[in-house]
């Protein structure tokens, strides 16, 4: 309690001391039946309730806008062309090699050659713009901030272990015989190679662009910033591309526009620790004071908070599987504490599940 | 040099797609307007988008009956007045920064992480019809910023070539920069003497045979085979004052009556625009 | 002059009615002898504190038509309406101004000053973070050539303050000179919320050990 002789109305107390500020609310309620209640009203346990709302950008090729209480983000997807003879080091995938993984194939030896490509090739270029006036700390001007760097680059990451994308929905083939056979044929995407082609080679990789936009800020930016991204490339669809040897360029079709195969749905869900005492004497032994598990923290909780967990999980498959598990600072969260976070990360992952279909 | 700050992709650089020119319906995508001339597109603005700013605005014109075309899509945050930075010197009113950021995917091209020459031109031509119409000197030693966040341009997507039309879409896209920037004021809270909207007119010519060019309110550049000139007005109605006109192209000096009539134009316009934007503002308090 | 009342509502720009009738109050401002409104908000209109006339000795020449006879029209913003029922709208940013209230936290301490954030005026809680200054020889009324600053405030100290200048570009001057000015919470050395023991010692409950502040008096 701060200050006993003084007494002072909520939102200036929250002002001069937040942290004490949300103790008292956290500890006020637990006497009468109701559990206890954050200074934003929610429960503990409570996530704020996720949005995904069609958008329309004409000049992208796949968007999204996902509203998580009051944080926006708007992420739109962008194709662009990379020529192979514009890549410094361009190690075509051996045929052979590729056909034997296809005979053995159930999706999991291709698979890592396709990670190999989109990592090699940097074909996956995610971007995260908090610069927009999205808060008050957030202004235009300045280099991107570390946690707008930080944020980039656990997307990058993430989108890069999760396998969301394919290697093979990006590349561009050129079969010189079946386009000679009949020019009406369009090439698609992934090769069908019917007879051992020596000349097909792929020619251009389609790059990702995908910029994501903070509309509004009030935390928990990893968790949108993910969610924008999983839908935004399930939204996404890239114009039918073939070569034209004539004129030795990439051509679109203006009609076509084939859907990027997303696999899986990871979700991300993030808890903050809210510990009761402010400060942490160094060696301290057992923590004194209690602590909290703050779901989804907003922007107030987030400054508030030291150790922080995030857990991606996908349940698409019937079965909950941990893609990621990243935690910074603190000590708190043990092993019995993040096993039963797998439970609450699955109850995110449906929700979200029902608010993107 | 940003690069180490953000992930750049690929070393080489990339290629927009090449669309298939020999498709048929390209002969001729040029849509011509269906609206009358002294019509403006419809307007949609909506206040308090981001409820952490201290106040915000949201502005789409909405895109025209033919697919593909897309409409301009602004979001706009106001924040302050705030203390000045501690190298500023001491002002005794509030001092005004505009920033302008088109987002990566609002255009055609792809556009960087770094503010451009056109996105500083927007910022400043901005700046200056918002300083007219704030009473500066309510609020001493502060500073506020404004930033508009260009969502989708107003730009055609389905002809692959610019026809230098960048120019033009620029008009409009300033603006909506300025109505939209004065909502998010109003829902700030900062005094102003007026409700400033921007509004634009241009000199179209839309056949070949040398007819008389004729003015166009609120033209989208791919409607026209040709625009000579355009104009951007920042107009306060209730004060009957311009705060801020831009103009460009190409009109004989001796013709000061066409030059009258297409800023009355843009005024026109400009009203228009005004309309939506007291309509919003109203709402918010009714 | 056509408006007789004027409006519930306004927006910014729009006529409230002739300066010959209304004084321009906040969120308004006078354009060629007419009220305008410069926010958009609800109108009030305020008729002048009567009975000041009589009781008042003439000591100074007032200005010839005297304003306070006329009802003052103010423009304030609407509060958010029942959409968001568990934040309240924040209020229209305000500004520090001479003779308002503050609540601040001290930021650094040097010999001649004290440097703070200011957070809450009046009642308002503040967006921004404006600097003060409080220096000195502002610190107290008596003694004041024996105030030592790290006798009176810590970084990290809640103070209570009174705006006496707009100060330089940076900072707003302030003085705690007054009784009821002065530090209002501040944490022990050990960690511990003290409680006030004097006017110039708190103490913290936990070690007993005392510090020493310019302490504001318990209202």
């Amino acid at each position: 309690m701060a200050g006993p002789t003084i007494s002072l109305p909520a939102p200036i107390f929250a002002k001069i001391s937040p942290h004490p500020f949300l103790v008292r609310s956290l500890t006020r309620s637990t006497a009468a039946d109701h559990p206890p209640c954050r200074a934003n009203g929610r429960a503990t346990q409570e996530l704020r309730p996720v949005r995904f709302n069609a958008t329309s950008l004409s000049h992208a090729h796949g968007s999204a806008l996902v509203r998580l209480g009051d944080t926006t983000v708007l992420c739109g997807v962008r194709g662009e062309l990379l020529p192979v003879e514009r890549i410094p080091q361009f190690r075509p995938v051996d045929k052979e090699e590729l056909r034997q993984q296809g005979e053995n194939n159930n999706g999991n030896c291709g698979d890592a050659i396709g990670r190999g490509e989109l990592r090699d090739y940097d074909l996956l270029v995610p971007n995260i713009e908090l610069a927009t006036g999205s808060a008050p700390q957030f202004l235009p001007g300045v280099p991107p901030t570390t946690l707008a760097q930080t944020l980039s680059t656990r997307v990058y990451s993430l989108l890069h272990s999760t396998g969301l994308v394919q290697a093979g929905d990006l590349k561009i083939w050129y079969s010189p015989k079946e386009q000679r056979r009949g020019e009406d044929v369009e090439m698609g995407g992934t090769g069908d190679k019917e007879d051992g082609d020596e000349e097909e080679r792929p020619v251009a990789y389609w790059v990702l662009y995908i910029d994501l936009l903070f509309v509004s800020f009030d935390g928990n930016p990893f968790d949108v910033a993910w969610a924008a991204v999983v839908a935004a490339l399930r939204d996404t669809r890239l114009p039918v591309a073939r070569w034209d040897p004539d004129r030795e360029v990439v051509v679109c079709s203006k009609t076509e526009r084939r859907r990027l195969n997303v696999r899986g749905l990871p979700v991300a869900c993030s808890a903050a620790v809210f510990m009761e005492k402010e400060q942490s004497e160094a060696g301290a032994g057992p923590r004194e004071g209690g602590h909290w598990l703050l779901l989804d923290p907003d922007r107030l909780e987030e400054t508030l908070c030291k150790e922080v967990i995030t857990m991606v999980v996908d349940c698409s498959d019937d079965e909950t599987r941990i893609k990621s598990l990243e935690k910074q600072g603190g000590t708190l969260l043990g092993r019995e504490l993040i096993r039963g976070y797998a439970g609450i990360a699955e109850r995110r992952w449906k929700e979200v599940r029902t608010a993107m279909e | 040099m940003n690069d180490r700050r953000r992930i750049n992709g690929p070393a080489g650089a990339t290629l927009a797609p090449f669309f298939d020119d020999a498709a048929p319906q390209d002969l001729d995508t040029r849509s011509t307007r269906s609206r009358p001339p002294n019509a403006t597109r419809k307007l949609l603005l909506k206040t308090g988008v981001t409820p952490s700013a201290s106040g915000s605005a949201y502005l789409e014109i909405e895109t025209s009956a033919k697919p593909g075309l897309s409409g301009l899509k602004l979001s706009c945050s106001v924040h302050g007045p705030r203390a000045l930075p501690k190298s500023a010197p001491f002002s005794p009113h509030i001092v005004l920064s505009t920033h302008v950021k088109y987002a990566p995917f609002a255009t055609q091209q792809r556009r960087g992480y770094l503010r451009d020459s056109s996105e500083r031109d927007l910022g400043i031509h901005l700046e200056t019809a918002l300083r007219g119409a704030i009473i500066a000197d309510r609020w001493p030693k502060s500073g506020v910023d404004i930033i508009v966040s260009i969502i989708e341009g107003d730009q055609d997507r389905e002809t692959s070539k610019l026809q230098g039309d960048e120019v033009w879409d620029m008009m409009n896209t300033l603006s909506g920069c300025i109505t939209v920037a004065a909502a998010a004021l109003a829902d700030a809270g900062i005094d102003c003497v007026d409700t400033v909207a921007g509004g634009v007119a241009a000199l179209v010519q839309d056949a070949d045979d040398g007819s008389a060019p004729s003015i166009a309110v609120d033209p989208i550049p791919s409607e026209h085979k040709r625009i000579l000139a355009a104009c951007c007005v920042a107009y306060l109605p209730t004060r009957d004052e311009v705060t801020n006109l831009w103009f460009r192209g190409d009109l004989p000096a001796s013709d000061l009556d066409l030059y009258t009539s297409l800023v009355g134009h843009g005024i026109q316009a400009s009203k228009n625009a005004n309309r939506v934007l007291i309509d919003c503002l109203s709402g918010t308090v009714g | 002059m056509t408006t007789t009342t004027p409006p519930t509502l306004a927006i910014p720009g729009q006529l409230l009615g002739p300066a010959s009738r209304y004084q321009p109050g906040p969120g308004t401002h006078l354009h060629e002898s007419n009220l305008h409104a410069s926010l958009v908000g609800q109108v009030h209109i305020t008729q002048p504190a009567r009975a000041l006339g009589p009781a008042k000795r003439l000591t100074k020449i007032t200005p010839a038509p005297a304003p306070a006879e006329l009802p003052t029209l103010s423009v304030t913003p609407a509060t958010q309406l029942a959409s968001a029922p568990s934040r309240e709208k924040k209020k229209r940013e305000v500004l520090p101004e001479v003779g308002n209230v503050v609540l601040c936290r001290v930021i650094r301490i040097t010999p001649r000053q004290a440097v703070v954030a200011i957070l809450v005026c009046g009642d308002t809680v503040l967006e921004a973070e404006w600097q003060g200054l409080i220096r000195v020889q502002d610190v107290r009324a008596t003694e004041k050539d024996r105030v030592k600053i790290y006798e009176s405030f810590r970084p990290g100290d809640v103070v209570r303050a009174e705006v006496i200048s707009l100060g330089d570009q940076t900072n707003y001057y302030l003085s705690t000179t007054r009784n009821e000015l002065g530090v209002i919470s501040a944490v022990s050395e050990a960690g511990n919320t003290m409680v006030p023991v004097s006017w110039k010692e708190l103490m913290d409950p936990k070690s007993g050990l005392m510090e020493l502040r310019k302490v504001a008096q318990p209202q």
